[in-house]
Parts: structure tokens; C-alpha cells; sequence
């Protein structure tokens, strides 16, 4: 008789799950893919993570901020230290970065540029959705979207039922009040109090954040948990986490600065997405932020706000490791505005690749339909396995 | 307002203008920085801040070079040190640390000195931008997510009359508020749901924090135990008021209240909240009874709806979290 993939996980879920690290024969052969998202809010500086290898004036002027003992990823790139997670990613060939990229967007404004990064646009405030969300909506992905935070981000909005998971202390009413509240809803036809209530008595029955919740909300241990939640083959196919502070206008720090003390954040969340190997195996995982940092640092060992910066790339779905970029060199003119890093690859284009991955859509119209018809490079087969 | 929040220490200080220092002022051409190797910097935090989030917003119709411009017109103002530290309460104006030399932002010019900063958020307050910016943000926050030209206008109106004078410009917002009050319906942030669920609950019931522990309190001393809570009770709701990350605040837009998580604490807040209260009023049998006939204008259906619920814990469930107690 032939098993069909969905019933032998459904079989195999609770012993794969404790099998934890030894397990890893299943997980290439099944076909649910994951697309995991982690916004680095405030502006990452492409060149503190991902330094230039080599470049004197580089070295010079970011002296007293520059990161020492780079480990060296390629002849022109190396990348932070404290990036243990993404270095052992970039070791089994599943971490990739791409470089001198970002958004379509230059007036370097934090709210505006935040705006972008999740919208997609290239107006401040225009698209009441996300690029994420309008590209799950095109694949109908329904309910298969889960925000690590609170509230709902805009990345995620355009796709109905979507899910937070960010647990509180405390346990949940029992099932007869929630089953009243719900028909209360329905009576008054509140449409999405009544959507929310599903999605409630559904999480009755799951971890509720009793014990150490306060725990439970740092990014190291949702990512654990969304690691879990990605690998059920009814859970959600897109995740998306935040990490706040990158906007280091001051006391920016070297080795163990305060955007360092960022970085190391996002790599916890890559390095415990790890931990569930099916997930891993089957997931494009993808940073954005709003831009770069000035090359230069000011008076106060910090930076401005700037525009090209690079965008991580780890998972079992990324083709191999690698910098991959068009680099515009760091010479005074060859500066964006005579002051930043160019970006020579608008990073959505990386984001549509990305999703025409992950959700076997066609490029074209993610173009056309979520991007609105923006020229953009078809990076899938440069960046991701098919 | 916009002048002594602008120049207020915190502000100062965390929108690091301590760091904005003219390259050509004096400070800036001190022999110690070169051979320090710490030039000074323009810091275009504050200033763009001060235009993008409390004045003008991007529809001001600003450039970089502006941004700069009023940053220079801000070199100088520092954290006040006396007695050999900061007090983390004064600022001063550094003329040693002051951009020499004309600047000029959105084509007017303004001198060099410790006035021009006053002088450019007088004209940036003025600006129809702002006037414009802080009325459709006053009609989201009481009205709808969109606010229409038509619930803009006398909010402007307002502004325009009494010169800018706020408590004028309030008092209409919540005037045109009231007008749309039947046609617009909006969903409340944790902080105004849970306010409501305290004004419904009336003096019967002995919760939160008793206001004469809040008036004993000591200004400028940390919150501690029970005066604490509060804070701790807003941050399980989703909006601790002094810990949100972004410097533009929490969101005025109903959607980004609308989420499962969200619901979810607002249910466990309701439940625990119910403890909390005197023993005496948990077990009354008419304590909802007596709140709803206080609240509404039809009791009569909010009654009936929740009574369906069996214990007092539960009917506190359901009552603060209908559509009626989530929605003004």
C-alpha cells in the first residue's frame, strides 16, 4: 500500500520531533516549504556584519568601530565573529549573504523606511499591506502565517487568519466561555473577532505560557517554538520575527557593541530555527531592514542613517554558500550621495525569488502582483534550489 | 509645547543632539580631537525626528539637506553637568559646540546663536504641513483608522483660530468625534480598553490601584510595588507606556490592535482582573446587573447576552470583552 507523505508525518510527528538533531534523512524528502522572515529594525549595517576584506580607506575611516578578527568568508568578504550561528550555516553551504542591496529607498527616515521594507512599495504609508502577505495571498496560503511578536506586522497583512505566537503568563478560560464568547461574535457578525476566536480554541490545547513566560518571549526560545510549529505538516508555512535596536547613532561599539549585541540576536533566532531540522531542511530563511549605515562613523562612535546594506540567507533551500553581489566599491564616488554603501540589487528582488521558491509561484507574477510591476532581476536559480 | 519637548533632557540626550557638534565651531577645531582622532559630527537624529514625527511629518516636503540644515541650527544643546556630572534633568546651549555661520531650512534663513532653534520650530509648528499632520492624527486616534477630509477640517479650523493653542484644538477633535460617534465604530488599544473596563466597573469594585497610593507616590522616583503594576498590567495587554521600541509610539491604527494574541490576553486579563477585586463584590449575583445598567444604552440586550455565561468570573469575561466594551 502507498503511504502518502502527509499520513506518515502525521505517524511519525511526535517521534521525529524528540529525534531531534539525528534525524535529518526525512526531512529532504518532504515537501512542505518554509518561508521565515526576521526583520532587523532601526537600519543593519551591511558593513559591520559582512565587512569588505582589504579596502584601506574602509578600515580607516571606520577605525575604533571596525570589527577585529573578521572570519573570512571569500577573497573580497568576511563576516562578524560573534555570527556563530550563520558561520556554521555558511560551513554545511546553507547560509548565503547578498550584498550592497536594499530597498528602493533613500530619504532614510526609520518609520518610512520601515514602512517599505514590509510593505514593498516605493511610496511611505501607500500600501495598507505587506509584500509578504500579498505574496501568500497569491499562492492562497490562508491561515499559514505566523507573526513571533506583537502585533500583527504589516509584512504579514493581506492575508486573511493570520497567527501570532507570543505567549502571556496565565491560563485560558475553559472551553464553555470561549464557545460563548464565539457565538457572541457570530451574533453580531464580527466577522474577525470570530476568525481570532477559531484560532483561540485552537490554542487552548497548546503550550500556553505557563511557568517562566517572560522566557518564553525572547527571540531564542519562539524561535525554538516556531521551529516546531513550521515543521507540522498542518502548521504554518511563513514566520516572521523581529529584532529591534540596530539604529546605533551612537555607542554603535565595536566587538561587543550594542549593534553587535543585534546581530547576535538575529543569529540566536537562525541557530534555534536550526534545532528543528525538518524545518531547516525545507526553509529559505531571509533578513530585511530598512537600510545601511553611513560609512563613515561620527563623533559619538556611532553611525548615520545610509542605504546599501547586505541580506542573510540561511536553510536547507538556499543553493550554496556564497556572497553574492555586484559590488559598487567604496570610493568616495562610487558612494551613494557621496556618503553610503550603493545598493546595486534592489533586495525585493531577492524577496520575490524567494517566495517564488518557496511558493512555487512564477516570478512574473509576484512581479506584476505584489510588487507592482517594479523592475526586478529573477535571483531563484542564482540563490535558491528550485 | 513642540520648543520645551524638543529641549527637554530625555530628548536630548536619547535623540543623541549630546553628539550633534559643529565641525567648524570651536569646540569642533579643539587641537585634542585631531589628535584624538574624534572629529566632531553633525547627528541628524534629533532634527530629523523633530521634523518628520513632531512637526511637519514627510509630507512637509523636506530634504536631506534640510535635515542637516535644522541639524546645525541644534549643535550645541547638551545635558546641563554641574557639580561634575549629569543630573539627567537640564540641558544647556554650548555656543562653543554651535555650528558658526547662516543656515537655512525649507528657504528660510536663520542666524547663527542659541535663538535659531526656537525661531525654526516657530515656523515649523506654523507650517500648513503640520497643522494638517497633527489633525489627521488626532481624528485616527478617536475616530477611524481613515479619517475623510470633511472630519480634518474643523480640527484645522480650530488650530487656525486660537493660534495653535492645543487645548482649543483637542476640544474639537473630540467635538467632531462625537458627530461621527454612530457611523464610525472603532477598535480600542489595550490601554483605552482597559481604562473603559475601569470607568465601567465604577467605584463598587476595588481596583486598580487606589488613587490616594498614586497621589502619595513621589515624583521622580521609579514606580514600585502596587503603583508598578499598572505598568506590568499594560504590558500583558500589549502597550507597556514606557517600553515601546519605535520612537514614532504605539500605533493608532485599529488593524494593528486587531490580533489573536492580543485577544487572547485581553480574555486571561479579564479573568485575572476579577480576582482582584473585593471578595465582596466577586460574590454578589447583581454586581453585573449594576454595572451594565450604569453603561448602556440598551441593558436590556447586554443583560440578556450575558447571562447566558453561569459563574460571575465568567459573565466578567464575556462583559469586557463584547463587541460594545471593544469597539467606541
Amino acid at each position: 500500500m502507498k503511504i502518502t507523505r502527509r499520513d506518515f508525518l502525521k505517524g511519525t510527528a511526535t517521534s521525529l520531533f524528540l529525534a531531534g538533531f539525528n534525524f535529518p534523512v526525512l526531512a529532504s524528502t518532504s515537501k512542505k516549504k518554509n518561508l521565515i522572515v526576521i526583520m532587523l529594525r532601526g537600519g543593519m549595517d551591511g558593513l559591520c556584519a559582512v565587512p569588505v576584506i582589504g579596502d584601506k580607506s574602509f578600515e580607516k575611516i571606520r577605525k575604533g568601530i571596525l570589527i577585529e578578527n573578521p572570519m573570512r568568508l571569500d577573497s573580497d568578504f568576511a563576516l562578524h565573529p560573534k555570527l556563530r550561528g550563520f558561520s556554521e550555516c555558511w560551513h554545511d553551504n546553507t547560509g548565503a549573504i547578498v550584498h550592497a542591496t536594499s530597498i528602493p529607498y533613500t530619504a532614510r527616515s526609520h518609520f518610512e523606511g520601515q514602512n517599505l521594507m514590509e510593505s514593498g512599495g516605493r511610496v511611505p504609508y501607500q500600501e495598507k499591506t505587506g509584500w509578504l502577505g500579498r505574496g501568500m495571498k497569491l499562492a492562497n496560503l490562508k491561515g499559514e502565517g505566523l507573526a513571533l511578536s506583537l502585533p500583527m506586522p504589516l509584512l504579514l497583512r493581506g492575508v486573511p487568519k493570520n497567527d501570532n505566537y507570543y505567549p502571556s503568563d496565565g491560563k485560558l478560560p475553559r472551553e464553555e466561555t470561549l464557545e460563548l464568547l464565539k457565538s457572541v461574535y457570530a451574533d453580531s457578525s464580527e466577522e474577525e473577532l470570530l476568525d481570532m476566536m477559531n484560532f483561540i480554541k485552537k490554542r487552548k490545547n497548546e503550550q500556553m505560557g505557563t511557568g517562566a513566560s517572560y522566557d518564553k518571549r525572547n527571540n531564542k526560545n519562539l524561535a525554538m517554538r516556531a521551529g516546531q510549529l513550521l515543521s507540522n505538516p498542518n502548521g504554518p508555512r511563513v514566520a516572521v520575527f523581529e529584532v529591534n535596536g540596530f539604529d546605533t547613532h551612537a555607542a554603535q561599539g565595536g566587538i561587543n557593541g550594542t549593534h553587535t549585541k543585534c546581530l547576535v540576536e538575529m543569529d540566536t533566532i537562525i541557530q534555534n530555527l536550526k534545532i528543528s531540522r525538518k524545518t531547516y531542511a525545507n526553509s529559505i530563511i531571509l533578513t530585511v531592514t530598512e537600510f545601511g549605515r553611513t560609512i563613515k562613523k561620527n563623533g559619538g562612535n556611532g553611525t548615520e542613517h545610509g542605504y546599501g546594506t547586505a541580506v542573510f540567507l540561511a536553510g536547507g533551500l538556499v543553493k550554496k554558500s556564497q556572497v553574492h553581489t555586484d559590488w559598487p566599491g567604496l570610493k568616495r564616488k562610487e558612494l551613494f550621495d557621496g556618503r553610503d554603501l550603493n545598493a546595486t540589487i534592489d533586495a525585493r528582488s531577492v524577496y520575490a525569488s524567494a517566495m517564488s521558491t518557496v511558493f512555487d509561484l512564477d516570478f512574473k507574477r509576484i512581479q506584476k502582483e505584489v510588487f507592482f510591476g517594479d523592475q526586478l532581476q529573477n535571483l531563484s536559480d542564482k540563490l535558491f534550489k528550485a | 509645547m513642540a520648543t520645551e519637548a524638543t529641549l527637554a533632557w530625555p530628548m536630548i540626550m536619547h535623540l543623541d543632539n549630546k553628539d550633534n557638534i559643529g565641525p567648524k565651531s570651536i569646540s569642533g577645531k579643539e587641537e585634542w580631537r585631531r589628535k584624538e582622532k574624534e572629529p566632531a559630527t553633525i547627528n541628524e537624529n534629533h532634527a530629523r525626528e523633530l521634523m518628520e514625527l513632531h512637526t511637519i511629518s514627510p509630507d512637509g516636503g523636506y530634504t536631506q539637506e534640510d535635515v542637516i540644515e535644522l541639524a546645525k541650527i541644534m549643535t550645541g544643546w547638551r545635558p546641563k553637568w554641574s557639580k561634575g556630572r549629569d543630573h539627567g534633568n537640564d540641558v544647556k546651549f554650548d555656543r562653543e559646540r554651535h555650528e558658526p555661520g547662516k543656515k537655512q531650512v525649507l528657504g528660510k534663513v536663520y542666524k547663527s546663536g542659541k535663538k535659531g532653534l526656537e525661531l525654526a520650530i516657530k515656523d515649523l509648528v506654523n507650517h500648513p504641513s503640520c497643522k494638517e499632520f497633527i489633525a489627521t492624527k488626532l481624528c485616527r486616534y478617536l475616530i477611524t483608522d481613515e479619517p475623510t477630509p470633511q472630519m480634518i477640517a474643523p480640527v484645522i479650523k480650530a488650530w487656525e483660530q486660537s493660534d495653535g493653542f492645543l487645548p482649543e484644538v483637542h476640544k474639537a477633535a473630540i467635538q467632531v468625534a462625537f458627530e461621527y460617534n454612530d457611523k464610525y465604530k472603532k477598535f480600542q488599544n489595550p490601554e483605552n480598553w482597559w481604562l473603559t473596563t475601569i470607568n465601567m466597573s465604577g467605584s463598587t469594585y476595588s481596583y486598580p490601584t487606589k488613587e490616594k497610593l498614586i497621589d502619595s507616590h513621589p515624583l521622580g522616583i521609579k514606580p514600585f510595588g502596587e503603583i508598578s503594576w499598572q505598568g506590568w498590567f499594560l504590558e500583558d495587554l500589549g502597550c507597556h507606556p514606557y517600553r515601546q521600541k519605535q520612537p514614532n509610539g504605539f500605533s493608532d491604527l485599529e488593524k494593528d490592535w486587531l490580533s489573536t494574541e492580543l485577544i487572547i490576553r485581553r480574555i486571561m486579563f479579564a479573568k485575572k482582573a476579577f480576582h482582584k477585586y473585593n471578595v465582596k463584590d466577586q460574590i454578589d449575583d447583581n454586581i453585573h446587573e449594576k454595572i451594565i445598567r450604569n453603561n448602556f444604552d440598551n441593558p436590556d440586550k447586554i443583560l440578556k447576552i450575558v447571562s447566558k455565561a453561569k459563574t460571575n468570573e465568567e459573565k466578567h469575561i464575556i462583559l469586557f470583552n463584547l463587541p460594545e466594551v471593544l469597539k467606541a
